[in-house]
């Protein structure tokens, strides 16, 4: 496929799969309260705008699967069928079954083997859809694999509609093909004869072969309704001019259709003849009245008035129709109010942004050296409004979170009925925004938390009643901003974890030597080590294979950090603390040993200096402890940690940080200020390095890298433990 | 085949010849993608050949997807050789193609010489 088609149909992968979100949300919805008239209406729309527009593109397998589904809510909207439990998991696997059909057009690589297991299990499905439905296989409503049905949403007898279509010039160049239309049109029914106009086709210096000249009169014998029919043609329904005469219609509806197409006519009505929606006589007769009426009254009927007279729909019910347009037509503005941009361009647009962040940096480092005072105030002018186009543009890759937590709903769902749990989701901050890049890869980890809180923490209901705890547990996943982070919770009511057993296993694995003296928090985020997961752990929920490790690293990757906490029998609380963005931070730039550093300005609480008497105590030991506000408070001491030389002389400083529940002070011979920084990662040579996050480019075009605080301190506090075991010294973890 | 058809066959593969032996220039080959992706160039060719004065002979032998665009561009084709009192010959259309005018209601089939079956 070209790219043009691509984009059309990476439109339509982006479309569907929102649309099956939507399918999954309200079943869901309807799961808790069935019978809610609006969550119905939207369930079938979605299903039927996936069937509509995978029409377009010829997608026959999930055209014809969505619509058995289609059909079968039909029936449930209709009253015919009471949509119960047992119905709503058909629906739901149905609606997976759509995003796997659809999966396989958009990558059909992907799937190389699983593509027969998958048809035997659309097959069946099928079969459930249609004992659902009350209908045979191929009994004619419904036929299966075929679609001969087509869109036919109401019963109607089959008819011969006229369909009349003039396509707007830009139709080829938007990358839509009227072949295309007309295949699917093909698909409804029995399309014939079809007249392709090519009037509008200009003279030979004035034609340009990609400008669409293209018009088509055709006849359409089915028993799809009109909304079926226009449906057709909604991708394009403001590009194109589409008119449609009902089965049954007079001679005079074909002579209003003439009087308002573009084309002259006695061409048209040729046209109509040879289609054999009018006879000749009729023709004839017809506008030979027509003539006489305009002679002797000079007063041309209406159209509409015609139109109603000959398809005997009462006025009201025109006028509700005309209003329904009107509001059908806002509600398409409000949504061309939102833009689809391809995450490419806007990467580029914020990769731009940071080049011109080390820019504005560079020119206003060159300003105060020339100690021009304009010049200076001009670049920070320019400075200012650089961070607030930076802001903004960050602003554009913000999503709420709330989407990806609605994926877990369906998890609860589906667990809480295979393990026979009665577990209550309940989801607070969805409106919190992060960056999409992490959004998209927080997913997975999250989900492994989720299942495995389903999984482990919740008990049975007997257990919970056993225990005395509301036989319904709670799962509750939390999101809010704290300290330029986000912070993502998954807490469960469930039965906790065990700190000795924990503790024992991980001596059994060789995590810890016996003996060790741990604090409780250190011992329950043992579960994140490496090893730690056992095949015990790993069950068909949970399972994947992932241990909690490879949730830890996923979000380590991110430049985030995972901690736990839970009391036996009370529950299990997960905190996951994420950074708002990987592109750019606002950082705090401090210089070590001739070298320049950044912090993440967020995570720092304060500056002082250090005292001459803690600096003599601390020495060129890389940790040490110092007194902050009558506080023990650990420091690493940068200079000495990185192995660089340390002055002894001179005024040095202490930044205190702070990120989650832990402080730490870091030694540093100088505080640059505030820098606004462009992360930039560091090359797969440098990968393993604790401690350092990236790099950035300073206005002087000198490198500093950043810290990763977290990460740093962590395992400055290893090397504590080591130094602790030879000489007992102070503790420099908090 | 019909007796039409077989007549239609030998008197365009006779005109073809004739017109080849009079030293005209030999068919336009359309491309294996009769799509918006190659249409401008074929056109200019179209047009090319009848600033040239040439009929347009087109060969679809290769033709092996086509679009409406592709569609026009035929179309066009034909209108413009009739405008310029030119042949419009198209021979060796593939199935791929034939499908696409069978479903637009149309046919290029027709005998040269003789002013295309149309509505006009």
């Amino acid at each position: 496929m070209t790219s043009i088609l691509d984009q059309a149909a990476g439109t339509f992968f982006a479309e569907a799969r929102e649309m099956l979100v939507q399918m999954e949300d309200c079943l869901l919805r309807l799961d808790a309260e069935p019978g809610d008239r609006d969550t119905l209406d939207a369930l079938f729309r979605s299903a039927h705008t996936i069937k509509g527009s995978a029409g377009l593109f010829g997608f026959d397998h999930v055209v014809s699967f969505t619509h058995e589904v289609e059909t079968l809510l039909d029936r449930v909207r209709d009253g015919t069928i009471e949509l119960t439990a047992p119905l709503v998991a058909l629906l739901l696997r149905s609606a997976d079954m759509i995003g796997r059909l659809i999966g396989a057009v958009e990558s059909p690589a992907a799937e190389d083997g699983t593509g027969a297991a998958r048809d035997a299990e659309s097959r069946a499905l099928l079969e459930a859809l249609h004992a659902a439905t009350g209908t045979r296989p191929g009994d004619g409503t419904t036929a299966a694999g075929g679609m001969a049905g087509g869109a036919s949403t109401t019963a109607q007898a089959t008819g011969t509609w006229h369909i009349s279509v003039r396509f707007g010039r830009e139709m080829f160049r938007n990358g839509m093909d009227p072949l295309a239309f007309l295949r699917y049109l093909s698909t409804l029914g029995d399309l014939e004869p079809v007249v392709t106009l090519d009037d509008a086709i200009p003279a030979a210096e004035d034609f340009d072969p990609e400008t669409c000249y293209l018009g088509f009169e055709m006849r359409l014998s089915t028993g799809a309704s009109r909304e079926a029919i226009e449906e057709a043609f909604s991708f394009v329904r403001e590009d194109c001019d589409l008119r449609l005469v009902p089965p049954g219609s007079r001679v005079e509806a074909y002579l209003a259709l003439i009087e308002q197409l573009p084309e002259a006519d006695p061409r048209l009505g040729e046209i109509l003849v040879a289609c054999g929606a009018v006879t000749r006589a009729e023709l004839d007769r017809a506008l030979a009245t027509q003539a006489r009426t305009r002679e002797t009254e000079d007063v041309q009927v209406p159209i509409g008035a015609l139109l109603a007279s000959e398809t005997g729909v009462p006025a009201q019910v025109v006028e509700a129709a005309a209003a329904r347009q009107v509001k059908t037509r806002e509600t398409r503005a409000e949504e061309s109010r939102l833009l689809r941009i391809g995450a490419d361009k806007l990467d580029g647009l914020i990769n731009l942004v940071g080049e011109l962040v080390i820019a504005g940096a560079g020119a206003n480092l060159l300003a105060q050296r020339a100690r021009d005072r304009p010049l200076t105030e001009a670049t920070q002018t320019v400075l200012r409004l650089v961070e607030d186009i930076r802001n903004s543009a960050l602003q554009l890759r913000m999503v709420q979170i709330g989407e990806t937590f609605n994926r877990y709903r369906r998890v609860v769902h589906d667990v809480s009925k295979s393990l026979g749990k009665q577990i209550e989701l309940t989801i607070s901050g969805a409106d919190t925004e992060l960056d999409k890049s992490v959004v998209e890869r927080i997913g997975d980890p999250l989900m492994h938390l989720v299942r495995n809180a389903l999984d482990h923490g919740i008990e049975m209901p007997g257990e919970r009643r056993a225990a005395g705890k509301p036989e319904t547990a709670r799962v509750s996943l939390n999101a809010f901003h704290d300290s330029g982070s986000i912070v993502i919770e998954v807490i469960d009511d469930g039965r906790g974890l065990d700190r000795d057993r924990i503790l024992r296993k991980a001596i059994e694995r060789g995590l810890v030597e016996a003996g060790t003296s741990m604090s409780d928090s250190e011992v329950l985020n043992l579960v994140f080590e490496a090893g730690f997961s056992t095949a015990e752990r790993v069950t068909d929920l949970s399972g994947r294979g992932v241990g909690m490790d490879v949730v830890r690293r996923n979000i380590e990757a991110l430049r985030g950090s995972v901690s736990l906490s839970s009391r036996v029998g009370e529950g299990t609380r997960v905190t996951i603390r994420l950074p708002l963005t990987l592109a750019i931070i606002d950082g705090f730039l401090v210089e070590v040993a001739g070298g320049s550093y950044v912090l993440p300005l967020d995570m720092v609480r304060e500056c002082v200096d250090l005292r001459p008497e803690a600096a003599a105590q601390l020495g060129d030991a890389p940790l040490g402890c110092i007194d902050l506000h009558g506080e023990v408070l650990p420091v690493v001491h940068l200079a000495a940690w990185f192995g660089r030389p340390v002055v002894a002389s001179g005024r040095r400083s202490v930044v205190v940080v702070r990120f989650g529940e832990n402080r730490a002070g870091l030694v540093v011979d100088r505080l640059l200020g505030e820098f606004q920084t462009v992360i930039k990662p560091l090359g797969k040579l440098f990968a393993h390095l604790r401690g350092i996050g990236g790099s950035t480019i300073l206005g002087s075009g000198e490198v500093a890298l950043i810290l990763d605080v977290p990460a740093l301190v962590a395992s400055a506090a290893r090397g504590a433990q080591a130094q602790r075991k030879e000489e007992q010294t102070c503790p420099s973890s908090p | 085949m019909t007796a039409a058809d077989l007549l239609h066959s030998i008197t365009s593969t006779a005109v073809a010849e004739a017109a080849r032996s009079a030293g005209a220039a030999p068919a336009i080959a359309l491309p294996a993608e009769l799509t918006i992706y190659n249409v401008a160039a074929t056109g200019a060719l179209f047009s090319a050949r009848l600033a040239e004065g040439g009929d347009l002979e087109l060969d679809a032998s290769a033709v092996a997807e086509v679009d409406a665009a592709g569609i026009q561009l035929l179309l066009a084709g034909r209108r413009h050789a009739r405008a310029w009192d030119r042949r419009f010959l198209l021979h060796d259309a593939t199935n791929e193609l034939q499908a696409a005018l069978s479903l637009l209601g149309l046919s290029f089939d027709v005998p040269p010489g003789n002013p295309p079956e149309d509505l006009q």
